[in-house]
């Protein structure tokens, strides 16, 4: 074969590549390796190439690829000659994009309408919401596990000035359990007694923040008090008589 | 008007916002005790309104759930939990740490506990409704012909 004529062989078999490459019948990877074979000698014993990016001409000066005219014309091959497979990622990045807003769009349709469910259901309540930018109110749950009646009241200490301290008082049937929202948090003080005889059953003085959550159970020998949302790790903080949660 | 007048103004109101808020009465027309769980609002309580009478349940605007149950099992329930709890606190200065947290979960489990009677209440034993302000959800329990409790939310 003559020298001329392996130049523009192999030049057409570039070509052939980039047109594999193009219309995607091979992968970037295939072509890299592919191209990596395309190599001829010159009568000099130089090696010659094409860039696998920029389609021209790379001559190995014994050190390294530089480039270089061959020594014999061939047909230019066209600009940009991996413009193509950029074009294809650009594609591929504007389906990315067009995936992520359809999945960020299914995201919202979902919290909207996991939200609308959660509200009417009665398990996401606009008081969930308030708690979690600390303006919530907290909560005072009294399980009377007696056999008797109780009466619960609940006073605010420090009520804000001008206005008179909130009250709450309920009754109690025995295993009867009842929730009561504290909307201002603070100082609060919780009383117990029995219905029938008044005998007192204890006091805890609490200091109730937004999303606070107390338990009180009142039993026969005791009355235990947990702070649910964040329990105390002190054995004695669970009994109302000794509890520092009601100084 | 000054800042104080302004203060005392929200607060009267935001009191009788609270005071006129929504409730649910529970009217008891079988001739047996029974044992109801409220849940509303996030929250979940528990009342016994005798045969023939009523009990009522402060609410929030929003959804209510009703269910009842059989006053023996949830006195079961409780008088078991009672029991571990009493036994537990009767030293607390000396509860080791699984000890602790055996107290937390029994207590935290009430909670539970009351979920579980609702989610496995049959459908005609637990009803639900929506409140809106200063409305009153009206819920009747009562004796079907197979004997079994059932409920209704008007």
């Amino acid at each position: 074969m003559q020298p001329d004529n392996r130049f523009q062989k192999l030049q057409d078999d570039y070509l052939a590549l980039r047109k594999q490459l193009n219309s995607k019948r091979i992968t970037p990877a295939q072509f890299d390796a592919a191209q990596k074979n395309l190599m001829i000698r010159d009568a000099q014993g130089r090696h010659w190439t094409l860039g696998a990016k920029d389609g021209k001409w790379y001559m190995h000066d014994g050190k390294a690829w530089v480039l270089a005219n061959p020594p014999i014309a061939t047909t230019p091959i066209p600009a940009t000659p991996i413009a193509t497979p950029q074009k294809s990622q650009s594609k591929s990045n504007r389906g990315c994009l067009i995936g992520g807003c359809v999945v960020f769009m299914l995201v919202c349709l979902l919290s909207v309408g996991g939200g609308f469910w959660a509200y009417q259901s009665g398990a996401f309540t606009l008081n969930n919401l308030l708690n979690l930018v600390g303006l919530g109110p907290g909560s005072i749950e009294v399980d009377n596990f007696r056999d008797d009646k109780i009466d619960v009241k609940i006073t605010q200490l420090e009520p804000p000035k001008d206005s008179s301290p909130i009250q709450s008082s309920f009754r109690l049937a025995a295993f009867d359990v009842r929730s009561n929202s504290i909307a201002q948090p603070g100082k609060y003080r919780v009383e117990f007694s029995t219905t029938d005889k008044n005998i007192k059953l204890g006091t805890c003085t609490l200091n109730v923040q937004s999303g606070d959550q107390y338990q009180f159970v009142l039993l026969p020998e005791r009355t235990a008090v947990n702070r649910v949302n964040k329990p105390s790790s002190v054995g004695k903080d669970f009994v109302v008589e000794t509890s520092s949660l009601c100084r | 008007m000054n800042r104080q007048k302004i203060l005392f103004v929200l607060i009267i109101a935001a009191v009788l916002l609270v005071s006129c808020g929504p409730s649910i009465v529970v009217e008891n027309k079988t001739t047996i005790p029974v044992r109801v769980i409220v849940r509303a609002g996030g929250r979940s309580e528990v009342v016994s309104p005798s045969p023939g009478e009523s009990s009522s349940v402060e609410a929030s605007e929003g959804a209510y759930r009703v269910t009842v149950i059989l006053d023996a099992e949830w006195i079961e329930y409780a008088k078991l939990t009672r029991k571990v709890l009493n036994d537990q606190l009767a030293d607390s200065d000396k509860l080791t740490g699984p000890q602790l947290l055996e107290v937390i979960r029994r207590l935290k489990d009430i909670a539970q506990r009351m979920q579980q009677f609702e989610q496995a209440a049959g459908s005609a034993a637990s009803c639900g409704g929506t409140l809106t302000q200063d409305s009153t959800g009206l819920v009747v329990v009562s004796t079907a012909d197979t004997g079994k409790l059932v409920v209704s939310c008007r």
